[in-house]
């Protein structure tokens, strides 16, 4: 059973917490076209590397961002989103 | 008991205590301390058990736990090894896997047709022709398998529990000891298990002659005990290393989940056979089995033995077996140039005749293969290839194995370490690590004791340095001095094919071969097509000679040819101690144990447990229509504190909600609500419900019952990307919120509150905060039911006092409590939709006919854009509401029923009921857009292939004009 | 004048309490069968159901600064801990939110004078199940139910986690006379919670207990 790091609430193990799906920067609508708008609610970007991940720790209702390499099954870093930090 | 020695030095035995036990319907009688195998072998049974294909007779083989043909029923307990299966006074053990007893098995004929069961015969013969297969599968069955279940098993909860530590040992031989010692001095949590039930390891049965080993191991278990941060926990088997250190602990009582900071894994070698004719007769035992059985059990192994060995362990095994009274006949020595350390010395002084560059060809037995009388030894040319022809018969009961060893290394496999094979010592060893895990003694390749005592030491330091204690010296890595301990190809040809590789599943070499040549040249492929390593002890004693035999078939290295995956569990666990103790939490209502007593059918409704109706079982339409009845004309009381409950506050409160819903809220009034409709950012419906304004920066809202939670942690999420000064309080579980419906409800309620909630004051869709019974609360005027209604939200705790005061106002109007399937029933009347129940994963606003609920020219709310996408696309299906003609001869539809235009699937039904007024069948059902104007035919295929016919009307089908619930 | 009875709560008590206390609308059960079996009981081993006490929380950028008007220190960081004057407990949960529960003796809970909160501070309805497990064995309950390292543990600072299968605020007090952990948990989850609990110390021979044994200033 993996542990993952809250950044508030530190190491637990992988129960305490619920997956939310790829990070994407938040983009402005009215910026992208039609196919562009589908693209970006409906794609996912699913090749192994680096992946950047929303998780919940579900008893203390803490969304934070893991940086998780899956190809060596390791997590690089958790963080609070903040908009400097997830939108780069 | 006719083999048992006389009081040895350290046993584990109780001579003090006796016990008399069975074993197949025969008494006999053990020793406190005894494994089963140890006192049948103490009172001269040979055969304890019948192996899986051929039913051949097996006795001890390893007596470590891998003794997979000596498998016993006790009670509803079955496949137990009898060699780890402590005695324990009366018990009633039996073989199994045998017809008739284990010492006449009459499925032992199976033996004499092996020749025509090569490998894969199975998947060849039984294949064709198809139609007789149920026939051979039910004949194979009755033959298949291993023990029997129990069907009168009664289940027993098991607690599991979870544990803590900075550093892990498994094995508490000489380097698992040392290993402790060393990090329990340093301070460290360690935990030292063991799988036996005392410690030592090969303490206790290798070195047991040995004054300086001995010596060392009382010390080192005097510092372990000494040493209260070291919890030595022996009886316990490591069984799975899973990610981020997490160790399946097993024990007699339970599995432990027990987190590592560091595991160090000491856990030896298990001795490996060789492969000669009728390598599995009784008598015949690795070596290090032989001295367990001298040294922990008291036990004679047998009275005259031939050793075959490769290696330095077979002279010591020679000596210590002369020790004991046990009359060795010979060494036969793989290899040409035999051992000239001082062990090979020691041998030849006590005359014990040494053959050289010597196999056993094959065992000789009598009385149907279950006594030993003998050996044929024969000589080895110079490619290791036997010489039959210049054989030389060796009379003795037993023969002891010992040509070499393979590493325990399942634990350190599973956590992802890299082997690589060494020459050296001819086995495997670790060649990477993952971080935290550390290995040491036998598995590292380290054979002496003293060596491996400095091998746990090190790996101890190298652990703590893991766990950041500072200024610690560390100890170089040790090598194996001298000849290999194990011998490269201990396996040899014979034309009768009883030459075993795999004791579980009875292969034998020839197998290897027919496998090999049918094209399987991976390990992988061999494995699934001989089932080698597929048996109980899951190839401990055959995997390795396997892996030897396809190198040398493949003409490649062993590191090339490579291993099978090791996975979790290292030894069989009982599989009532995975199961543990089941906590799958339920939501209650505060009201639960008032429904109960009222006579609620409680149900599940996601994770919450509801009254559906009250009344008897078998009375379910009856009783729902009553209760639907009853609010229509008079007044119920529903607890519907299951609803989702938030509190929305902050000086940026409106202008979140109005990017989360569709509709607006910054100029909404205090003491009003609001419809919310909320979809997702592909524009699918999520979540509805009413917003109440209590402020200009305090909303109070609610949520649907099943989508309430992860409605929650999505609002969380989006308060992080908005960036918006709000708070958002999950109240789901802090209130409770009771339905009071019906014409009579506002005289209920105004004799409980001092709110003014005449029609004038308190008008629909209006929202007041004061006091009912007493107690502090939010009332909602809200019609789902379609009737006039309070909602009354209260403190969790105050539920009971406020249910009950309403009832008892409520007494001279008849007042009575609904469930949740009546208040489907009254708002399905009602044309209202259930987000989740008639709308699904792809409904859109316009499907389900809920434009009006998204405010025009709002610059955004989460969905706004994919909507402006769907708007321009054609609608595929539309939500509409439909009647049924008499359907009483047919079965009634149900949910999830297709909707059909002659042959085509035009649709589904989402919701259905009878009518409590008209009783005939309503529901809404998504339908192609052409048939979903009213008045459009419809037809519903029920189950089994029947249709029956309705029309699609216009919604609701209750009170169009809203006037009962003003 | 007391209160009438208004508050329940969620859980099945073993019996009829010998003595119990009115507590804001709420009776506190003070001891089953035999006060001085309680005590004993919860030196070893023992589960407490104080759900009666009475809890509020505040939310909102002006939550401190309002607080700070009404009581006595408040904690400086995220999950630590102060105590009320009689032993009830102030946790800062959040940044901008606090969750307070009073003691055993029925001190009010801050409240506006005016009934008008500030701007910018908004009272939370907290009816959390709040529960005791105490005694020496109770570490090892929590082994059985919890993944999370307790032996670590600061005191008197709340850990969020998940307990028995329930998201769960835990609690491992000082200053009791007893090992002495609370748990608080939403009400809807608090059956689930307490019936396990219950079964795993009937095993360790653990009883329910009144929340004299706990409070040594009762009478």
């Amino acid at each position: 059973m993996k542990i993952l790091t809250c950044p508030l609430n530190g190491p637990r193990p992988i129960q305490e917490f619920h997956y939310g799906g790829e990070f994407r920067p938040p983009l402005d609508p009215a910026q992208l076209n039609d196919a562009d708008w589908g693209q970006e609610v409906h794609h996912r970007h699913g090749e192994p590397g680096v992946k950047r991940e929303w998780w919940y720790h579900t008893a203390s209702g803490t969304w934070f961002i893991a940086e998780r390499d899956n190809l060596q099954d390791r997590v690089i870093q958790t963080y609070l989103y903040t908009p400097e930090r997830g939108n780069d | 008991m006719t083999s048992r020695l006389p009081p040895q030095p350290g046993e584990w035995i109780n001579r003090e205590q006796p016990l008399d036990f069975q074993f197949e319907g025969v008494s006999y009688q053990g020793f406190t301390g005894d494994v089963l195998s140890s006192a049948l072998w103490a009172n001269g049974v040979r055969v304890l058990g019948r192996s899986f294909k051929y039913h051949r007779p097996r006795g001890i083989y390893s007596l470590a736990n891998h003794d997979a043909n000596a498998l016993v029923s006790v009670g509803s307990r079955t496949n137990l090894r009898a060699d780890c299966l402590p005695l324990e006074a009366n018990l009633q053990a039996s073989a199994v896997n045998t017809l008739g007893s284990v010492s006449r098995d009459h499925l032992a004929i199976m033996d004499r047709f092996s020749r025509f069961l090569p490998v894969g015969f199975y998947y060849k013969a039984f294949h064709t022709p198809r139609r007789l297969f149920p026939f051979y599968e039910n004949q194979m069955r009755k033959v298949a398998g291993l023990g029997r279940i129990d069907p009168q098993y009664r289940e027993a909860a098991t607690a599991k529990q979870y544990d803590f530590c900075d550093l892990l040992i498994v094995g508490a031989g000489p380097a698992g000891l040392s290993a402790a010692v060393d990090a329990g001095e340093r301070g460290l949590r360690v935990i030292l298990v063991d799988e036996n039930p005392h410690p030592g390891g090969s303490f206790t049965w290798q070195w047991r002659r040995h004054a300086e080993a001995l010596e060392r191991c009382e010390q080192l278990l005097n510092r372990v005990h000494a040493l209260d941060n070291i919890d030595l926990r022996v009886g316990t088997l490591a069984a799975g290393c899973y990610s981020d250190r997490w160790v399946a602990l097993f024990d007699q009582q339970r599995m432990t989940k027990l987190r590592a900071a560091a595991v160090l894994v000491a856990s030896g070698c298990f001795e490996q056979p060789a492969v000669f004719q009728n390598n599995d007769a009784p008598g015949i035992m690795l070596g290090s089995a032989a001295q367990r059985l001298v040294h922990r059990y008291a036990v004679q192994p047998f009275s005259q033995g031939v050793i075959l060995g490769a290696n330095r362990d077979a002279y010591r095994l020679a000596s210590d077996l002369t020790t004991h009274g046990i009359d060795v006949t010979a060494i036969c020595d793989l290899r040409p140039e035999g051992e000239s350390s001082p062990a090979g010395t020691r041998v030849q002084e006590l005359g014990i005749p040494i053959y050289r560059g010597y196999t056993i060809y094959q065992a000789e037995t009598r009385r149907r293969g279950t006594q030993l009388t003998g050996v044929i030894a024969c000589p080895l040319d110079r490619q290791g290839d036997t010489q039959p022809q210049a054989g030389l018969s060796l009379p003795c009961d037993g023969v002891a194995v010992s040509v070499g060893w393979a590493p325990d290394a399942g634990l350190l496999y599973q956590a992802g370490a890299r082997f690589q094979y060494q020459s050296a010592v001819e086995q495997f060893v670790p060649h990477t690590l993952p971080p935290g895990l550390f290995a040491a003694g036998r598995v590292n390749g380290i054979f002496s004791w003293a060596d491996q005592c400095i091998d746990g030491q090190r790996a101890a330091r190298a652990a703590a340095i893991h766990l950041g204690h500072p200024d610690i010296t560390e100890i170089p890595t040790l090598t194996h001095q001298g000849t290999p301990p194990s011998h490269p190809y201990p396996i040899f040809p014979h034309p009768e094919k009883h030459n075993f590789v795999d004791f579980d599943e009875d292969i034998h070499l020839a197998d290897f071969k027919n496998a090999h040549q049918e094209g399987y040249d991976n390990i992988e492929l061999v494995k699934r097509f001989t089932t080698v390593g597929m048996g109980p002890s899951q190839g401990k004693l055959s995997n390795m000679n396997a892996i030897r035999i396809l190198a040398r078939q493949n003409n490649a290295t062993i590191d090339a040819t490579g291993t099978t995956t090791s996975r979790p569990f290292q030894h069989p666990v009982p599989i009532g101690h995975l199961a543990g103790r089941r906590f799958h939490p339920l939501r209650r209502t505060p009201l639960d144990a008032w429904h109960r007593q009222a006579g609620a059918q409680m149900a599940h409704a996601g994770a919450w447990l509801r009254p559906e109706y009250y009344g008897a079982a078998d009375e379910r339409a009856q009783s729902i229509l009553a209760e639907a009845e009853h609010v229509r004309q008079r007044v119920g009381l529903i607890d519907v504190s299951t609803l989702g409950k938030l509190q929305v506050t902050g000086p940026d409160a409106a202008e979140f909600l109005e990017r989360i819903y569709t509709g607006r809220f910054q100029k909404q009034s205090t003491q009003r609500l609001r419809y919310g409709l909320a979809c997702d950012e592909t524009g699918t419906v999520l979540e509805d419900g009413v917003i109440a304004r209590l402020a200009h920066d305090h909303f109070y809202v609610t949520a649907t019952s099943g989508g309430s939670g992860s409605f929650y942690r999505e609002l969380l999420r989006w308060r992080q990307l908005f960036q918006l000064d709000v708070q958002i309080s999950n109240l789901t579980g802090q209130l409770a919120a009771l339905n009071l419906a019906g014409p009579d409800s506002r005289d209920v309620l105004k004799e409980l509150t001092c709110i003014d909630i005449s029609g004038e004051a308190f008008p629909y869709l209006g929202v007041r905060v004061g006091t009912v019974a007493g107690v502090p609360a939010t009332l909602m005027r809200v019609g789902f039911v379609g009737e006039l209604g309070y909602e009354i939200h209260v403190p969790a705790s105050s539920a009971v006092h406020v249910w009950e005061q309403l009832c008892e106002t409520g007494r001279p109007f008849g007042l009575k409590p609904f469930g949740v399937e009546t208040q489907r029933l009254l708002r399905l009347e009602k044309g209202h939709l259930i987000v989740g129940h008639d709308t699904d994963a792809l409904t859109y606003p316009a499907e389900a006919d809920l434009q009006w609920a998204i405010a025009q020219n709002k610059p955004f709310f989460v969905g706004s854009r994919s909507l402006e996408i769907l708007q321009k696309r054609p609608l595929m299906r539309k939500l509409v509401g439909f009647r049924l003609k008499d359907t009483e001869d047919k079965p009634f539809p149900e949910e999830c029923h297709l909707i059909l235009d002659g042959e085509t699937i035009v649709g589904r039904v989402t919701s259905i009921a009878r009518d409590s007024t008209l009783k005939h069948p309503i529901g809404m059902a998504f339908v192609e857009p052409r048939l979903a104007s009213p008045g459009s035919p419809l037809a519903i295929r029920t189950a089994p292939g029947t249709t029956v016919t309705g029309e699609v009307c216009s919604l609701p089908f209750y009170d169009p004009d809203n006037l009962r619930q003003q | 004048m007391p209160l009438p009875i208004t508050r329940t709560s969620p859980f099945e008590l073993p019996s009829t309490p010998g003595a119990s206390r009115d507590l804001a609308g709420a009776s506190l059960a003070l001891w089953f069968d035999d006060p001085e079996r309680e005590r004993q009981a919860a030196q070893r081993l023992a589960l407490c159901d104080l759900s009666a006490l009475p809890k509020a929380g505040y939310k909102g950028n002006g939550a401190t600064a309002w607080l700070q008007t009404h009581q006595t220190p408040l904690p400086a960081e995220t999950f630590e801990s102060t105590r009320l004057t009689d032993g009830g407990i102030i946790v800062k949960v959040a940044a901008d939110e606090y969750f307070l529960e009073a003691g055993p003796s029925g001190v009010d809970l801050p409240v506006p004078s005016n009934g008008e909160f500030p701007p910018d501070c908004f009272p939370v309805v907290r009816e959390d199940a709040s529960l005791v497990l105490c005694g020496a064995r109770a570490a090892a309950v929590l082994l059985q139910v919890c993944g999370y390292d307790f032996s670590t543990a600061t005191l008197d600072r709340v850990i969020y986690t998940r307990v028995a299968g329930v998201d769960s605020a835990v609690f491992p007090a000082a200053g009791y006379p007893h090992t002495h952990v609370k748990l608080w948990c939403d009400r809807s989850y608090a059956v689930s919670l307490w019936n396990s609990l219950v079964e795993i110390c009937e095993e360790f021979e653990g009883p329910i207990i009144g929340a004299q044994a706990l409070f040594t200033d009762l009478p």
